[in-house]
């Protein structure tokens, strides 16, 4: 998970001790990821979505979808996407 | 696809045994025909809350490269169904001359989806082919506006309106939570 999280381990165990919310913008981008994770179930190969949140993405304008869940409406296309390969939606 | 005439003041389109492709991740190949996903979504011709739309491409190579757009690769096995299509009551947007009838231009439906405002002239017109009970539309592709390769267009299908043709709406009653 801190892999994909593009964060080091050591900072995956602070925020997960985190009881103050002092990380509350990290963490709410953790919790999206985790959303996000249950969300391309079926969509993206387990083994890849680390490499797919990483990078580029053509259909985001060539942003990186890690980088989109910092907000909200970021999450949501990044979301939309996922939902688009599920359903077949067109561009 | 010849020209149909209409009481509408756009000219309609029909395709006839026409082939289209949908792809999705093998695991979810029993949904290829439902159009509720986009009923819960804003997208290009749907409406959220208003009404869903299946998507189809008019040529496989057009969804795949849909697909890597999006996934980069890192897909599960995607599975494409080939549907042979008829349908006698489109709007067609690739064309020009309908285009300019409804004073729309290309590039207003076919921004790319991180653009502000992308789907407003696209639902716009969706709203209409849906309130005027059409079939659906044929829709320029944001991968090949210019649509100059064969086969690079959309096709929006409008569920609700051909289920239409079957079912007749008898009465519709108001009731308000007091009486149950």
């Amino acid at each position: 998970m801190a892999y994909v999280l593009g964060i080091s381990v050591e900072t995956l165990r602070k925020w997960q001790k985190d009881e103050d919310d002092a990380q509350a913008t990290e963490s709410v981008r953790f919790h999206r990821l985790l959303n996000l994770s249950q969300l391309v179930k079926g969509v993206i190969r387990p083994g890849r979505l680390g490499h797919w949140v990483h990078h580029e993405n053509q259909a985001l304008g060539r942003l990186v979808p890690l980088s989109l869940l910092a907000d909200a409406a970021g999450y949501g296309m990044v979301n939309a996407v996922v939902e688009d390969l599920r359903t077949g939606i067109s561009d | 696809m010849p020209a149909r005439s209409n009481p509408l003041s756009f000219p309609l389109v029909a395709v006839k045994d026409k082939h289209f492709w949908r792809c999705l991740p093998k695991p979810y190949i029993q949904t290829i025909l439902e159009a509720g996903p986009s009923f819960t979504q804003e997208r290009r011709y749907s409406v959220r809350g208003e009404f869903g739309a299946l998507y189809f491409s008019g040529s496989k190579e057009l969804c795949l490269r849909e697909i890597f757009g999006r996934s980069g690769g890192d897909s599960e096995v995607m599975a494409c169904v080939e549907f042979a299509i008829t349908l006698d009551r489109l709007l067609d947007l690739t064309r020009l001359q309908t285009r300019t009838k409804l004073r729309v231009q290309l590039e207003d439906l076919i921004r790319p989806r991180t653009a502000k405002d992308a789907y407003v002239a696209p639902q716009a017109i969706a709203r209409r082919v849906y309130a005027e009970r059409l079939q659906g539309l044929l829709a320029p592709s944001v991968h090949d506006a210019r649509g100059e390769k064969s086969g690079w267009f959309n096709l929006v299908v409008y569920p609700a309106n051909l289920v239409r043709a079957l079912i007749r709406e008898v009465r519709i009653e108001e009731i308000a939570s007091s009486f149950y």
